[in-house]
């Protein structure tokens, strides 16, 4: 596949979000897929519906990417969700050698319990027809003081200062990448390489479930994306809205 | 609302298989509910006739319904009336939102007249946020899901009344 990721780019200084900028941009003007949209700062940016996302200006990496993955069946969009976590954990992982990067169910990147980035994807459908997907992405590089004390940025942990556009490009090439595998509907191999990198899999964490604290051990996710649980000896799968996932720590770490 | 509209609406009710139906025109409300095989019916009198004209400040939202009362009518046959309304459903498994986020409004409303290509909720599965546009036209009759509940794939979400 040719490249298309950031092959046309838009720069707005500062913006509510990026995904809603983009979504605006392209009511209005025909845009090419792969088309980018970045931002210095993000005043109101998007975390799941009404959690903030928290950053200071020209600090990080605040983008959205318009990909129109028709090819894609709805029942099969979850691997849109694992091509994106998947690119971005990989390209943290080549600038974090020494550390363990992973995705914490649904989409969110971590390590050594702290969170560095998030994804957020909001697709249009129209029937059973999926036109097209806004891919969100934050990742926290050169900032080095959050309010939140779970957030880390990539400065933070290797003391460097790193060049936004230099890793915005790689970024790109790696979005690239497994979006190629995806539309190639490498689809098993995707899964296989999200619980791979998935936090605490295998492992018993703390979920919260109707308002009641369980520990489970979390098995993996299906083709639905909802994360399977065995809780008490019998397995269970779960939307994230029906959880509450507490820990950002593998006990191995 | 002339009785005969208000009968009229209630024939609609139990025929028509649904089990509510809410009318708003201007400042009058009517909502029908249909409990197994009986129809209730409630209607709001217009703002001004139910706020009482003293000068104490009052909510307006005390405006109780003047008038309440039951009529019976016979079970609805669901088959024969399945034909008139179009179900929308959940083309996937996730979660149901009626707005973009809580401070917003919401895409539909009962009521509401709505185009193809019309944006009528939001279905989320693992922080994907799926817009699910309408391929029909027609008017909102009724909302079949709960803010934020899980849906399955093909659950019924909308009836629409077509609008040729």
């Amino acid at each position: 596949m040719n490249p298309i990721t950031g092959n046309h780019i838009i720069f707005i200084e500062e913006t509510g979000s990026t995904n809603e900028a983009l979504k605006l941009e392209e009511q209005f003007h025909q845009l090419p897929e792969g088309t980018v949209l970045y931002t210095h700062y993000q005043n109101k940016g998007k975390g799941q519906l009404d959690a903030k996302w928290e950053s200071e200006p020209a600090q990080n990496l605040l983008l959205s990417v318009l990909y129109a993955p028709k090819f894609l069946k709805i029942e099969a969009q979850m691997y849109l969700n694992l091509a994106v976590a998947l690119a971005c954990r990989h390209f943290l992982a080549e600038l974090l050698p020494e550390q363990t990067l992973r995705i914490k169910w649904p989409n969110d990147l971590v390590v050594n319990g702290h969170k560095i980035g998030g994804i957020l994807i909001e697709n249009s459908l129209a029937g059973s027809q999926l036109k097209t997907s806004i891919v969100g992405i934050g990742i926290n590089v050169n900032q080095l003081k959050f309010q939140y004390n779970q957030a880390i940025s990539l400065a933070q942990i290797t003391g460097k200062n790193y060049e936004l556009s230099v890793l915005r490009k790689r970024l790109y090439e790696l979005l690239d990448q497994y979006y190629t595998a995806l539309q190639l509907k490498k689809f098993d191999w995707l899964k296989n390489q999200y619980e791979n990198h998935l936090l605490q899999k295998g492992e018993t964490a703390v979920f919260i479930i109707n308002g009641q604290k369980k520990k489970a051990e979390i098995m993996g996710i299906g083709h639905q994306g909802k994360l399977f649980l065995m809780i008490d000896g019998e397995i269970f799968s779960f939307l994230n809205k029906e959880l509450v996932y507490c820990s950002l720590k593998s006990g191995n770490e | 609302m002339e009785l005969k509209e208000i009968k009229e609406l209630i024939k609609l009710v139990s025929d028509a298989g649904v089990t509510e139906v809410e009318v708003e025109r201007g400042d009058f409300k009517i909502s029908i509910k249909k409990t197994d095989d009986k129809v209730t019916y409630v209607q709001q009198a217009p703002m001004v006739t139910s706020v009482a004209m003293t000068e104490q400040a009052r909510p307006a939202s005390i405006s109780a319904p003047v008038n309440t009362e039951k009529l019976e009518a016979p079970a609805a046959k669901t088959e024969s009336v399945n034909g008139n309304f179009i179900t929308i459903k959940s083309p996937m498994i996730g979660t149901y939102y009626k707005s973009p986020s809580p401070d917003k409004p919401n895409f539909v409303q009962i009521g509401d007249e709505i185009k193809v290509g019309q944006v009528l909720c939001i279905v989320e599965a693992m922080k994907l946020f799926n817009e699910i546009e309408s391929e029909v036209s027609g008017r909102i009759v009724k909302i079949l899901v709960e803010n934020a509940s899980p849906v399955e794939y093909d659950q019924p979400l909308f009836l629409v009344e077509p609008i040729k």
